[in-house]
């Protein structure tokens, strides 16, 4: 490529956001969608892309506006603006790769930070939760079910039912059996 | 968290999301979420069956520590009074119903991905594992990844029929040469730790080009501080299966055993270790090395001379993990601040690129903390001699001495000073006051003289530090297949002590005795207090230190700036640790 090109990331209900490059990759959906995209401007975009989005970005791009606009058709802008600023705040952090060995797997770096961000109410817990899975930042989507998990600890099967509107489907049978299949695994 | 309206977005959570919710959930909490609907019961056996491991003990009370999630235990009982028959019968208990479950329901053997045995060294434990329900697993989980036994039980290993039916195999340890041709391709991490020694003369059928194959295709090495076990696994490597000097094994950990034993007993081991690392092993590959190192001659300079040559010959530039384990017959303090002398010449003299994270040191000091020349200075000297080489590490992210307690009780100024002069919080004031009671009123039995004698700090702590340090890889462990490479892959576990009977403790005739394993997190609490000081020391020296655990007591280094200190995760029961704890 050339030269830097701006990003703007576009929230579903058509907010724009303009991030460098380095923040917008922490999210690897991004990431990988910039790098075809700049590989494709590369090599002239001979290309099929099988994929909606990149299309959608490639055709912004084509203005020769030295902008690339990403669209996130699902995140709603109060929850983007969320995930940008924690991409701006570890932008400058490399988090270890998926491919490493399980020693870096099992530890991805979460701290204080972290907590407090992601102190918000729960709906907005789970919309951060959603988009970090949907945009691939495997960090912050760690850290939001390390929240979740928090609320389910110590809580019965009634309350994590309540806690999380589930409906109940077994039958008084399988739940006995449930609970004698698992048995050997209950606090003594 | 503010709390708002029940929303239904969690029931829209892609089961990739339960699934890492799920992973960070304790054992309980994963039963609990298997009782809620059938989708989260789906989610929830998988995580609950996937890692299996056996130890008849109980994970540490809010233990919120990543591998306390990832492991299912098989335990025991939680209650810490409960007696040892009770431990026994839960550990059976939940053997048995595990066992009715996999038969009922065979489905639930798939999930099995990893299966970890450990051995209680006090006890004649390995006849309460059962054979049966192990028999089942290793005949019938296919997906079975690592099978690991800390254990000398060999009908627990996996045997040469099941090797090759479980393709996905990528963690095991041989306990006889014949298994290296049946080992699948799939095997990555090897542990040796030979049995059947005598038999390998007969062996002339084993297809030395698979064996040789499959050992090209590893990436761990782990040979056992067994020394017959080593020597026969590398004289037969080097002299059977005789791979090329000029194709290097590849391997990215190796653990290897170096020591020099009374009358020179063992010259042959010493110099195929050394032809194996620098004829046959690319040591510029290593990431992970474990060394088990000593020497028990007097005036002796063999392991200086072979932490100079491991540095200059090895080009270790890639390590980024590291553990030395001393062995040793010796009781004094010379000699172990000789090999200390060696260990830091090794780290001083490593190369400057590599970046090394992570640092075990296991010492053998006597358990009963009686090292001959255990005065205060020497002492002082062993510790300037970290501290001035800790620094070198500068990248160092965890730090470990799982016998970091039991070398101070071998210095009976240290553990006096601790007792009547130590740390002056309150709660140390009134326990320590209750430790010095104790030792007014006890005796133990001295085995070297057959004498009973009185309790004295040295011996006192040294028993305290031996039941601490059994949270963690045990040297039994370490001497079947654990690695100290892998301290932070199992969560610590509980272990207390009742005050009597180690070491023939016993109260005087007559006195009311109500010292028990009540008043042990006490104890503890006690000495993490004790340590602090030292962890706050590798804290300044360490810019990047983040977790440091001296004799199963951890701490949480992370945090420079709010409280600047560490923090002991397990032994301060007025500190919660926090939501997320770091693990390696």
């Amino acid at each position: 490529m050339s030269k830097e090109k701006k990003i703007v990331i576009v929230s579903s209900d058509n907010e724009k956001f303009t991030v460098d490059r380095k923040v917008a990759e922490k999210s690897i959906l991004i990431k990988n969608m910039l790098e075809d995209l700049l590989s494709n401007e590369d090599h002239n975009g001979d290309n099929d892309d099988d994929n909606e989005l990149l299309r959608d970005a490639a055709a912004v791009d084509n203005n020769d506006l030295d902008v690339i606009e990403i669209p996130t058709p699902n995140v709603r802008s109060t929850v983007l603006k969320l995930i940008i600023e924690w991409c701006e705040h570890y932008k400058d952090i490399s988090f270890p790769d998926e491919n490493q060995d399980e020693d870096s797997k099992k530890t991805p770096p979460i701290d204080e930070w972290d907590k407090n961000f992601l102190n918000v109410d729960q709906e907005m817990l789970y919309e951060i939760i959603l988009a970090a899975n949907y945009l691939n930042i495997r960090p912050l989507l760690y850290s939001g079910c390390k929240m979740v998990a928090e609320m389910i600890r110590g809580k019965s099967p009634e309350e994590i039912r309540k806690t999380f509107n589930i409906v109940n489907d077994f039958s008084p049978e399988e739940e006995a059996a449930i609970r004698r299949e698992n048995e050997w695994a209950e606090d003594r | 968290m503010t709390m708002s309206l029940t929303s239904d977005l969690p029931k829209e959570f892609p089961d990739a999301v339960w699934n890492a919710i799920a992973a960070y959930l304790p054992q309980q909490d994963v039963v609990n979420l298997a009782l809620v609907n059938y989708r989260l019961y789906v989610i929830a056996i998988r995580n609950l069956y996937r890692n299996l491991w056996f130890k008849k003990s109980v994970v540490l009370p809010n233990c919120h520590l990543e591998s306390a999630a990832y492991w299912t235990l098989i335990g025991s009982s939680s209650n810490v009074l409960a007696k040892k028959e009770l431990h026994n019968q839960i550990f059976k208990a939940r053997q048995a119903v595990l066992l009715q479950s996999l038969t009922i329901n065979p489905e639930l053997l798939i999930y099995i991905e990893k299966v970890a045995i450990f051995e209680d060294s006090n006890s004649d434990d390995t006849a309460q594992i059962n054979e049966k329900l192990i028999e089942l697993i290793k005949g019938n989980c296919l997906n079975l990844q690592s099978f690991q036994v800390f254990n000398k039980n060999r009908d627990l290993h996996l045997s040469d029929r099941e090797l090759p039916h479980l393709k996905k195999l990528k963690t095991c340890a041989i306990n006889h040469l014949l298994q290296l041709q049946e080992l699948p391709t799939s095997l990555k991490h090897l542990h040796v730790n030979l049995l059947d020694t005598y038999k390998i003369e007969k062996n002339a059928c084993l297809e030395t080009k698979t064996a040789l194959l499959r050992l090209y295709g590893l990436e761990s090495l782990y040979l056992s501080s067994d020394e017959i076990s080593t020597l026969t696994f590398l004289h037969f490597v080097i002299n059977d299966l005789k791979p090329p000097k000029s194709k290097k094994f590849q391997f990215k950990t190796l653990k290897i055993i170096y020591y020099h034993g009374f009358n020179d007993y063992n010259a042959t081991l010493r110099d195929l270790i050394l032809s194996f690392i620098y004829d046959y092993c690319d040591l510029s590959a290593l990431v992970n090395l474990e060394l088990v190192l000593g020497c028990d001659i007097p005036n002796c300079s063999c392991l200086p001379s072979f932490s100079d040559e491991l540095c200059e010959k090895g080009k270790l530039t890639n390590l980024r993990k590291l553990a030395f384990i001393e062995k040793t017959e010796q009781k004094r303090h010379d000699f172990v601040e000789n090999w200390d002398i060696s260990v830091g010449r090794l780290i001083l003299k490593l190369p400057a690129t590599p970046d090394v994270e992570y640092l075990s040191i296991r010492h053998s000091p006597p358990p009963d903390g009686n090292l001959e020349n255990g005065l205060e200075g020497n002492f002082i000297r062993r510790k300037n001699l970290y501290q001035d080489v800790l620094p070198k590490l500068r990248t160092l992210r965890v730090l470990i001495s799982p016998s970091f307690f039991a070398s101070c009780a071998c210095y009976e100024t240290i553990t006096s000073d601790l007792l009547w002069n130590g740390c002056n919080c309150e709660f140390c004031s009134k326990y320590l006051s209750l430790f010095d009671e104790y030792i007014m009123k006890h005796f133990y039995l001295d085995t070297s003289s057959g004498l009973l004698k009185d309790v004295i700090s040295p011996r006192f702590f040294a028993a305290a530090a031996n039941s601490l340090a059994r949270r963690m890889f045990t040297p039994s462990d370490v001497m079947h297949n654990a690695s100290d490479l892998d301290l932070l892959s199992f969560p610590p576990t509980l272990s207390t002590w009742d005050f009597h009977g180690y070491s023939y403790f016993m109260h005087q005739d007559g006195y009311n005795c109500e010292f028990n394993q009540s008043l042990f997190p006490q104890l503890a609490k006690v000495i993490s207090h004790f340590m602090d000081d030292y962890v706050q020391g590798c804290m300044k020296r360490l810019p990047l230190l983040s977790f440091c655990i001296l004799s199963g007591v951890y701490f949480d280094t992370s945090d420079r700036h709010s409280t600047g200190g560490p923090k002991s995760l397990f032994d301060d029961p007025g500190t919660k640790p926090d939501l997320v704890v770091k693990d390696h």
